[in-house]
């Protein structure tokens, strides 16, 4: 814990940098990622105006890399709330230098994911009839569909997860006011919410906090539970599992932990907070990671045994086609990046190689891509009446949109470290040694 | 900002000393003393003897809230337009309990944010006196007290540590 012991007054200064005048490189990126976000848009509205036919979309196959994209969104989405939920709960201290940035991860990653939805229904002027309304049609939505739970869960998630970030951020938005002079002060004034960092203000900003971590943690599980219903509810082969619950919930977090890495890992270079940001930090990471890997990978095995074991021909159809049939490109993939790439992440050499780490974080996000194409597409394509099979190929339009959403999501990202610290400047303070004059730990003054 | 209650802020650079000070404050039955710090710590709770927080009474009456609600309302629309599934019940209780339990979530978190708001007293306008550096690395106390006693005060707030005084 030394290696982040650092006095009060360094730690202002040194997480404050960021928010500096951006240079060359950061205006770059960001002019690249908008340039993204244009072309997305783009190719949505070309879809709007001419119509789902400019998909790939097509019976049998209904749902593609609209739905892909939103399951993986949300997937990403994970890894924030675990980090300042659950590893709050449990004291973890390694979270404080990260979970900041993956909290804000969190938000812009559900913004990207209720895109989805939205795009795939089509008629995207309508899709607001999801929402349970008393009109003039006297209809109500139906609350026994797993589509309306998953509603409600992406909702409540994407409010709580806003609710949970902004509270966290008014310490430290008070600190960049104090910091601040003229017009820039006046406007984090407002957003400080009047903060005066009392120890009155402590004790119940504190105790509230707790209660919303404590709150945050069964909804981070629910999720992507109730995601992977919108499958499991179904009688699709490949698709009607008990297991898919705290399967795509492991994949949840394993995939947000790998973005997480995929981001900080430059995050620390550029803005040099290096000495917060550690190998220590990378190392835990890692550890996540070689755990939910795991529990992927056994979920996969698991799967295959309910085929073989469960005896029924559809079932173990379609498992034996998405090994070696026309899907098998992204089921081979999903197989090599999220099972066998993380095996070196058990050495802890590995997982401090940062560079390394990098390359392998982002093998993780193609394979966990490919993971939901994989599970999606596959049993759509290949249902039980082989009269009514068909192959399924993303149009450019759909590869379009789902590189402007990433690019969307980066750019919240990007702008977001501009205006806000990247780091929580009050919780790095906490995990410090305070300053005393009659002390003899941490950076202790000596008249 | 001016403040618009009158007492001697003092300034200080270290939590031992601080501690002290609240210490033999609260110890001559001081009780009304404000102590600012840059993030929170357990000595300082301690030494402030603070209670637990009634937010958490926010948080349950908003989780009880939001169940309720939950199962209601869908009960509610179930029966307002009956929608015939196969043999389902049109009540379908266990279908409802996801939305139960999402929004058993929603409304508690959203009325421990309120209960925050409403006891840290935040969205109001600042009546004592604050200085910049409490965000920073310092810490301070505040005394209310009459304009008479500013000397006094002061001199004890000195006595104990302090680094700056100020009164107003």
């Amino acid at each position: 814990m030394k290696e982040i012991n650092f006095p009060y007054k360094d730690i202002n200064r040194d997480i404050l940098r960021s928010l500096e005048k951006p240079g060359l490189l950061y205006v770059a990126i960001v002019s690249m990622v908008v340039a993204g976000v244009i072309f997305g848009g783009y190719c949505w509205g070309y879809q709007l105006v001419k119509g789902m036919g400019v998909a790939g979309l097509n019976h049998p196959v209904g749902w593609g890399v609209y739905i892909t994209d939103f399951v993986f969104w949300v997937g990403i989405g994970h890894a924030g709330t675990l980090i300042s939920a659950i590893l709050f709960l449990f004291r973890a201290r390694w979270r404080n230098a990260i979970f900041r940035s993956a909290e804000a991860m969190t938000i812009f990653a559900v913004m990207t994911a209720g895109l989805f939805p939205v795009i795939h229904v089509g008629r995207a002027w309508v899709a607001w009839w999801l929402i349970p309304y008393p009109n003039q049609r006297e209809l109500w939505v139906n609350f026994r569909s797993p589509l309306l739970w998953d509603v409600f869960a992406v909702s409540t998630y994407f409010s709580v997860s806003v609710l949970f970030f902004s509270l966290g951020l008014v310490p430290d938005v008070a600190v960049i006011r104090d910091k601040a002079k003229g017009l820039r002060r006046s406007i984090y004034r407002y957003i400080a919410l009047g903060w005066a960092s009392t120890t009155e203000q402590w004790r119940h900003y504190m105790a509230g906090y707790g209660f919303l971590a404590a709150l945050a943690t069964p909804l981070v599980l629910s999720v992507h539970s109730v995601v992977s219903w919108d499958f499991a509810v179904s009688i699709v082969p490949g698709w009607h599992s008990t297991i898919f619950a705290p399967y795509f919930v492991a994949g949840a977090v394993f995939s947000g932990m790998a973005m997480v890495v995929t981001i900080l890992i430059p995050f620390r270079k550029i803005f040099g907070i290096e000495k917060y940001l550690t190998p220590w930090h990378f190392d835990n990471m890692g550890k996540l990671i070689v755990l939910t890997s795991t529990i992927v990978s056994y979920a996969y095995a698991t799967e295959y045994f309910i085929a073989y074991y469960g005896d029924d021909p559809f079932e173990q159809f379609i498992f034996w086609e998405r090994t070696f049939g026309h899907y098998a490109l992204p089921f081979w993939l999903m197989v090599i990046c999220n099972c066998i790439v993380p095996i070196p992440l058990w050495f802890p050499k590995v997982r401090r190689h940062l560079p390394t780490f990098f390359v392998l974080s982002i093998f993780i996000n193609v394979g966990m891509w490919f993971e939901r194409f994989n599970i999606i597409v596959s049993s759509l394509a290949q249902d039980y009446d082989p009269f009514a099979w068909g192959w399924y190929v993303p149009s450019w339009v759909e590869m379009g949109i789902t590189l402007g959403s990433f690019c969307w999501f980066f750019m919240w990202f990007l702008l977001f470290i501009k205006y806000f610290p990247a780091m929580a400047i009050t919780e790095m303070k906490e995990i410090a040694d305070p300053p005393m004059k009659h002390a003899s730990a941490g950076h202790m003054e000596v008249a | 900002m001016k403040a618009t209650v009158s007492g001697v802020l003092g300034i200080f650079s270290h939590m031992d000393v601080l501690i002290e000070a609240i210490t033999k404050f609260r110890g001559e039955g001081r009780t009304d003393i404000t102590v600012y710090t840059p993030t929170p710590r357990h000595e300082l709770a301690h030494a402030m003897e603070e209670k637990v927080s009634p937010v958490r009474l926010w948080t349950l009456i908003g989780g009880l809230t939001g169940c309720t609600t939950g199962y209601l309302f869908t009960s509610f629309v179930s029966l307002d337009w009956i929608l015939p599934t196969s043999g389902k019940a049109v009540v379908s209780l266990q279908a409802y309990t996801v939305i139960a339990f999402e929004l058993t979530i929603l409304f508690g978190s959203i009325f421990t944010i309120m209960g925050i708001i409403n006891h840290a007293r935040m969205f109001r306008k600042r009546t004592l006196p604050y200085d910049d550096r409490f965000t920073e690395d310092k810490f301070g106390i505040f005394v209310p007290c009459g304009e008479g006693d500013y000397d006094s005060v002061s001199s004890t707030m000195r006595d104990r540590g302090a680094e700056e005084v100020s009164c107003g």
